[in-house]
């Protein structure tokens, strides 16, 4: 980090009064060398701020997206007629063509981000530091509107604020209510668990008479924070609370969680794997019946509904045998760190996290509002627009996690980028090939541990 | 220990150090070279750091409008996919796919339309049902894409195909169809081209953040984008940065920048697979200034490379040159006296050796120096005795007390057995003994002890014989030794002559009792003070004959200031009889006109006797520094107007023009000595009309507004001249020109006096002749402004004839011992009805004055038996004599006698010869007396007042001689035809005159009219 970077990071922690002695000190030493260099620099060289700001926006490249948004900015144009804001959707390639314009010093202004690559931008120091700003310009009210787990989950292991929640990503349990009739099952309660949820995968799984399945119970995505889930199911971690750079996923906690998942893909078959559905998307394999249930968040309910020609239901996700847990998405709106306009960029953040864009948002898309406040009329667009189909589903499945504070949002570690490809690496083996057993997920973890040091 | 009188040390200052000047000398070639590496190395910096920004540039324009054509893909991507999702067999399918990718498509901000494969509008979206079937297979992204074969998707110019004929960049790709790629039209997607446009396709330029300015062109110079968006659509093809791009150039160069003339680096790149070239202006102070920070680092490090080397080396310096600084401090102390400070110096090196040979030089410094010192202190102490006499001698200037003073102090300070002085008699060639120390000295001198000048056995002859110093340390030895039975135990001798001016004045005799005690030395002091007591003698002998020649002068100056006043009083008192009677006598009517005549010389005799007395007195008084200036207010214009008048009968008389002339800047009013201004300018016109006999006199009168002011006067004539010999002695007293045939007139004092009070009036005066053309005689005096009320008014002078009625009857005493002053006043006073008694001394008008109680008495202050000064005092003494008036008559010619005459307790003061009309005058002050006054008022035709008999006198003194010869004789011999006649000649002349002997003539007052005639001039 410059120390430009450092003095203006140094300087917001001290209008906070959170400087320590050695801030403190490295403060006045920064201080003092620009005193230095100003006293002999013979005129003011930092760009000065033209009278019109413009800014870049990226943002999801779906093909809702962009309407919505050029049409939501035009608001935000009219209060600030000094800033011009430039829409653009995001590459396909979006989580490493980021990193590159952001290293080349053409990322966007203001951008989006979740999972696993958002906080590795963070962490390579590309996105702002938000306290100030949130110091400065957020009342209390607002902060408590957020889910705290997701809120919490834009900091790095170390301060950084670097994002704020766009929307809230709920993940549930969608399952075809014409199946569990088929079945004779009863649908799924709030309060049913694990066992409960292997039970409803067996009755629902269906098989030729070759014993080969042509229906799987359910199917899940294999990927870092759908898995973590169970993990926390079971009462364990990926990363040690109190260290992140200690890794948990070969703890009996962990392992356990993982075990439950890869013995109900290869020992009971009745959840499906990927190379079970060819490869198609867990939604799609869903919605074109090749499982029952699939488990899936609020952000795509606006395509099941859409999509699907059988009745809907949604279902919290089962608890496990040791807590309850599912997982609330860490999609969140940043500032690029090197924006020439950060004040800027912050008025159009501001915007991006306002009820007003947060309820476009779920009126395009049925995107899940990250506002409690919102959720009524998220799911008032929804029965408005499905009144049908969405009649007998449970809404308020995605948002109980939310409201009742169980959910959970991926745990990072400081490098999660070699963690998240060790694990990659090693879960496609477990999961998806079979290739290696759950009990490789230690050797694993002291990979991953090793990977922080060297980092 | 103290040297006295040490040299100071030297304190050498902070730069002068040898620790300083090594590090400087040390460090000097460092900072030269670091300082030509630092200027070096900061041009190179420059240099190197515009071709590496301007290369930097270069290639980041190149990447960047690389990227940027990347970008292009997306959007290439987007309509392409539109396009592959067609189903010609559909019918509209064009429309159809544009419907469903209606989402997708909305990031095109100017639409979307379909061409099919000849160029006709298929589809638009949104929907442009206007456009539909429209051919625009004219269109450059329409045939750029036919003439390429399909193959690659073609970017556009700006293009007026947006809806309702807005500019639009349209990108376009093919749209083709089965596996044999048919060619069913093109599908473009279009960007509005203005400033109120936020298509996405902008924000990838913004995002490039390739500097302050960035902006887009096409192919004809036409601004597709721009950080300004008021210059979005603009014709740029005029600058050369555009036609360079138009070549296809990349480039980048440090230039006013082409938008707004600022310092830039501008670079520019063609955007591949486009017609458009990205441009970029950058600050140049931005990008050179992580450069010019490097470079102030870099001087930082520079002087940071000096600096802590200096301060490494200043501490090893001072380690090494303390001992060094230590022997400094030794060395000065030792240089102060201070030979006890030893060195401590423990190195044990070549310092510490040097130490050690420092205190052994310091010891024997020591030693040396007590001896000098010892010496010096000797010495000091002789020369210190030396000075001290010799300061005495001088304060003593008679010649026994300072020879007395000279031996007793010698023998107090060096207690010689004795000392003695001879003085040398030229007269009989004999030493006498002139002062001699003890009893021995004292007998010498009473006894007149002497030794004859070229007496064989004598060292005290023998040393005035040959001017030099004789010693004898043991006399028992000596031939030439004379023993004095008075001084048995002398066994050493020195006699020194006293010599001034290379005559021997006498001799300074010491002896002692001890052999060989008086040594060089001695001899040396000796004659050094034998030298200072012939100054002082001969100094003593000169102030005794300067004194007694001042007390010479002095006795002869009391005489001539004795003889002075002797004179003006003895020489005034009969003169103040002569005019006096002769005024008394003039008052007379019976008179006959031969008596009358006869007085009239008596008279003007008199007055030409005082006029010469009191210009002796005059030059006496100032001579003995007794004239005083005597300054009042008045006014100079009339001053000038009664000289004028004055003068002007005389020289009409002479047939000379009278000229008075003044600038207009004269002051009417002015405070100065009016009595000394009238006296010289009387006395220039006085000369100026005796000496002229044709021609005329000018008086020209200019004032110098200087401070203080000043007054210039310049009287010129036309008369014989003076020759140039004597021009330069006729201001001295009793000189007259040689030509000046009237030379025996007057006493030749006028033009002395009239100099001296010039010069008592601040200024001088000096004069300018040509023989037979003239002289001018100029003066100035120095003046101060006055204003009107300052002046005094001037009573009118009037003639008394008697006393007002309703009078007390006044007594006057006359105390005077000359008779004929006595008869004066006492025949002036009582026909005016006044009582009037006698005194002829002080007392005795003491005595008249307790019994009779006068109301005034006239006291002459000189008298036998008692003077005036007693009487006024015995009488002033009492409570009675405090109610009568006392008024001092004096002959003296001197102003300060006034002074003591009022502290006597006299009231007023009067000066002999009074006139009669200030005696009227103080009686009228003094005790109220009211006269009646014969007055003649008025005047007319401007003329100049008359008021009084003596004016009308003036009047006709001032007439033409033969003028007043007729009238006189017309008047004697009554005849009145003949008077008219004459009076009727002066009418233009003098109105008021002749109107009033008119008055008088018709009146038959002759008495009255011969009254006024002035005597008859000789």
């Amino acid at each position: 980090m410059s120390s430009q970077n450092t003095l203006n990071r140094l300087q917001r922690q001290l209008k906070q009064g959170r400087l320590n002695r050695r801030e403190f000190l490295q403060l006045a030493g920064l201080l003092g060398i620009t005193a230095v260099t100003t006293r002999c620099t013979p005129s003011e060289t930092s760009t000065p701020t033209p009278s019109t700001v413009q800014l870049v926006y990226e943002d999801w490249e779906t093909d809702w997206f962009p309407g919505m948004a050029q049409e939501t900015l035009a608001q935000f144009h009219e209060t600030h007629p000094n800033i011009r804001v430039f829409y653009k959707p995001d590459p396909d390639d979006l989580e490493t063509s980021m990193i590159v314009q952001m290293k080349a010093g053409t990322a966007p202004d203001v951008l989006q981000g979740c999972c696993t690559f958002f906080p590795v931008w963070a962490q390579q120091g590309q996105l702002l530091d938000l306290r100030p700003y949130v110091a400065a310009d957020l009342d209390q009210e607002t902060l408590d509107d957020w889910n705290q787990a997701q809120y919490r989950s834009f900091f790095t292991p170390n301060g950084v604020q670097y994002g704020l929640p766009k929307y809230q990503g709920a993940l549930a349990v969608f399952y075809n209510k014409d199946m569990f009739d088929e079945a004779g099952l009863a649908y799924p309660t709030t309060d049913w668990t694990m066992d409960d949820y292997l039970t409803m995968m067996k009755a629902l799984t269906v098989r030729d008479g070759n014993g080969r399945t042509t229906r799987w119970g359910s199917i899940l995505d294999v990927s870092w924070d759908r898995l973590q889930i169970y993990v926390n199911s079971w009462g364990g971690h990926y990363v040690d609370p109190q260290d992140a750079s200690k890794c948990l996923m070969g703890a009996p906690e962990a392992l356990a969680g993982f075990q439950w998942v890869y013995d109900r893909m290869w020992q009971d078959k009745v959840m499906a794997t990927a190379l079970d559905v060819e490869k198609v998307e867990t939604r799609n394999a869903f919605l074109q019946k090749k499982t029952a249930m699939v488990e899936d968040g609020s952000w795509a309910l606006k395509d099941i509904l859409a999509n699907a020609d059988f009745r809907i239901g949604v279902a919290v996700f089962p608890k496990g045998p040791v807590r309850h847990a599912t997982l609330a998405t860490t999609d969140g709106f940043g500032i690029y760190a090197n924006t020439p306009y950060p004040d800027q960029a912050w008025d159009l953040l501001q915007f991006l996290i306002s009820k007003e864009y947060g309820l476009a948002m779920a009126r395009a898309n049925f995107l899940q509002p990250a506002r409690k406040s919102l959720i009524q009329d998220w799911v008032g667009y929804i029965q408005a627009d499905y009144p049908e189909q969405s009649k007998d589903v449970d809404l308020a499945a995605f948002a109980d996690g939310q409201i009742n504070e169980y959910a959970v949002t991926a745990e990072i570690f400081p490098n999660i980028t070699a963690a998240a490809n060790l694990a990659s690496e090693a879960w496609n083996k477990i999961f998806t090939l079979n290739q290696q057993p759950v009990s490789s997920m230690a050797t694993v973890c002291q990979q991953i541990e090793a990977a922080q040091k060297s980092s | 220990m103290s040297l006295g009188q040490p040299s100071r040390p030297r304190t050498i200052n902070r730069w002068g150090t040898l620790q300083t000047k090594i590090i400087i000398w040390s460090f000097l070639p460092a900072v030269v070279i670091l300082a030509i590496v630092a200027v070096v190395a900061s041009l190179a910096n420059d240099q190197f750091t515009e071709s590496l920004v301007i290369q930097r540039d270069k290639q980041l324009i190149r990447l960047s409008a690389s990227e940027l054509s990347n970008q292009l893909n997306d959007y290439f991507d987007r309509l392409d996919d539109v396009g592959r999702g067609m189903v010609p067999q559909e019918p509209n399918f064009q429309a159809v796919a544009l419907e469903e990718s209606r989402n997708q498509l909305v990031i095109f901000d100017g639409g979307v339309v379909v061409l099919d494969q000849f160029g006709k509008v298929a589809a638009s979206q949104p929907s442009r049902p206007e456009i539909i079937g429209q051919d625009w297979s004219d269109r450059e992204y329409f045939t750029n894409m036919v003439r390429g074969q399909y193959s690659v998707p073609v970017a556009s110019n700006i293009t007026k195909d947006g809806p309702n004929g807005i500019d639009v960049l349209a990108l376009s790709v093919p749209i083709l169809h089965g596996g044999e790629q048919k060619f069913l039209g093109a599908i473009v997607g279009m960007f509005q081209v203005n400033g109120r446009s936020n298509n996405s396709f902008f924000g990838e330029i913004v995002k490039l953040r390739l500097g302050n300015i960035t902006y887009l062109v096409d192919n004809h110079g036409r601004v597709i984008f721009h950080t300004d968006p008021a210059l979005i659509g603009q014709d740029f093809s005029q600058q050369t940065i555009i036609q360079s791009l138009q070549k296809g150039e990349v480039g980048a160069a440090h230039t006013s920048g082409p938008t707004n003339g600022a310092d830039v680096v501008a670079s520019y790149a063609p955007v591949p697979r486009t017609p458009w070239g990205l441009v970029a202006e950058e600050d140049w102070n931005s990008v050179v200034h992580p450069s010019k920070v490097y470079g102030r680092y870099l001087l930082l490090l520079l002087v940071i490379n000096i600096i802590i080397p200096v301060i490494i080396i200043n501490a090893g310096m001072h380690r090494l040159i303390k001992p060094v600084g230590v022997l400094s401090a030794a060395a000065q102390a030792v240089a102060t006296g201070d030979f006890d400070h030893k060195l401590e110096i423990r190195t044990g090196d070549e310092l510490e050796e040097l130490g050690e040979q420092f205190n052994r030089m310091s010891s024997q410094l020591q030693a040396q120096y007590e001896n000098l010192e010892n010496q010096v202190a000797s010495r000091t102490e002789r020369l210190r005795v030396v000075a001290a006499l010799s300061d005495q001698l001088n304060s003593i200037l008679n010649v026994e007390e300072l020879l007395d003073a000279i031996i007793f102090q010698i023998q107090d300070y060096f207690r010689y057995y004795h000392v003695s002085i001879y003085l040398l008699h030229d007269d009989d060639n004999m030493l006498v003994t002139a002062a001699g120390t003890g009893l021995p000295g004292l007998q010498m001198r009473t006894k007149g002890h002497h030794i004859p000048l070229y007496a064989e056995k004598s060292i005290v002859a023998e040393a005035a014989r040959t001017g030099q110093a004789i010693r004898v340390d043991n006399v028992q030895n000596n031939t030439i030794w004379l023993p004095n039975p008075l001084l048995p135990l002398t066994r050493t001798e020195i006699a020194v002559p006293i010599v001034q001016a290379g005559q021997v004045l006498g001799v300074l005799d010491v002896q002692d009792d001890k052999v060989g005690k008086l040594d060089e030395n001695d001899a040396t002091l000796l004659r050094s003070l034998a030298n200072h007591i012939g100054v002082a003698l001969s100094n003593a002998r000169l102030f005794e004959q300067t004194k007694l020649a001042k007390e010479a002068a002095e006795a002869a100056n009391h005489a001539k200031s004795a003889f002075l006043a002797n004179m003006s009083h003895e020489l005034r008192t009969p003169l103040n009889a002569i005019l006096g009677f002769t005024q008394l006598m003039s008052r007379s009517g019976s008179l006959s006109a031969d008596q009358r005549q006869n007085l009239e010389i008596i008279s003007r005799s008199g007055e030409h006797l005082l006029a010469l007395i009191n210009d002796v007195l005059e030059m006496s008084k100032i001579e003995a520094g007794r004239i005083v200036l005597r300054e009042q207010s008045f006014d100079l214009h009339r001053l000038l107007s009664d000289l004028e008048s004055m003068f002007s009968l005389r020289t009409q008389e002479k047939n000379l023009a009278l000229v008075f002339e003044r600038t207009a800047d004269v002051p009417q009013y002015i405070t100065a000595d009016e009595g000394k201004l009238r006296q010289v300018l009387i006395n220039l016109l006085s000369n100026a009309t005796k000496f002229t006999d044709n021609g005329r006199i000018t008086l020209r009168t200019h004032y110098v507004p200087a401070e203080p002011p000043q007054l210039h006067f310049a009287v010129s004539d036309t008369g014989a001249g003076i020759h140039p010999d004597e021009l330069g002695k006729l201001f001295e007293p009793f000189v007259q020109a040689s030509n000046n045939p009237k030379k025996l007139e007057g006493t030749g004092l006028g033009l002395a006096i009239s100099r001296r009070f010039a010069r008592i009036m601040g200024g001088d005066m000096t004069a300018v002749s040509e023989v037979g053309k003239g002289s001018t005689f100029q003066f100035h005096i120095l003046v101060r402004l006055a204003e009107a009320d300052e002046v005094p008014d001037e009573a009118p002078k009037r003639k008394v004839i008697g006393l007002a009625p309703n009078q007390p009857t006044y007594r006057l005493l006359i105390a005077e011992d000359v008779e004929v002053n006595r008869r004066l006043l006492v025949k002036l006073f009582q026909p005016f009805g006044f009582e009037v008694r006698e005194a002829t001394n002080g007392q005795e008008a003491v005595q008249i004055w307790d019994e009779w109680e006068p109301h005034l008495i006239w006291m002459d202050m000189r008298m036998p038996v008692m003077g005036g000064y007693e009487a006024t005092q015995q009488i002033k003494a009492t409570l009675k004599g405090q109610s009568t008036v006392i008024i001092a008559l004096t002959a003296s010619a001197f102003d300060e006698e006034k002074d003591s005459i009022l502290a006597a307790g006299c009231d007023a003061f009067l000066r002999k010869p009074f006139r009669e009309q200030d005696l009227f005058d103080i009686l009228a002050e003094h005790l109220g007396v009211r006269f009646v006054y014969d007055t003649v008022t008025g005047s007319q035709n401007g003329a100049t007042a008359v008021t009084t008999a003596e004016q009308y006198t003036a009047l006709l003194t001032a007439l033409p001689n033969p003028w007043l010869t007729a009238f006189r004789t017309a008047v004697l011999q009554l005849d009145l035809t003949q008077m008219l006649a004459l009076l009727d000649q002066i009418q233009a002349q003098s109105p008021a005159l002749a109107k009033h002997l008119t008055e008088l003539a018709h009146s038959f007052e002759y008495d009255q009219i011969t009254a006024l005639l002035p005597p008859q001039r000789v």
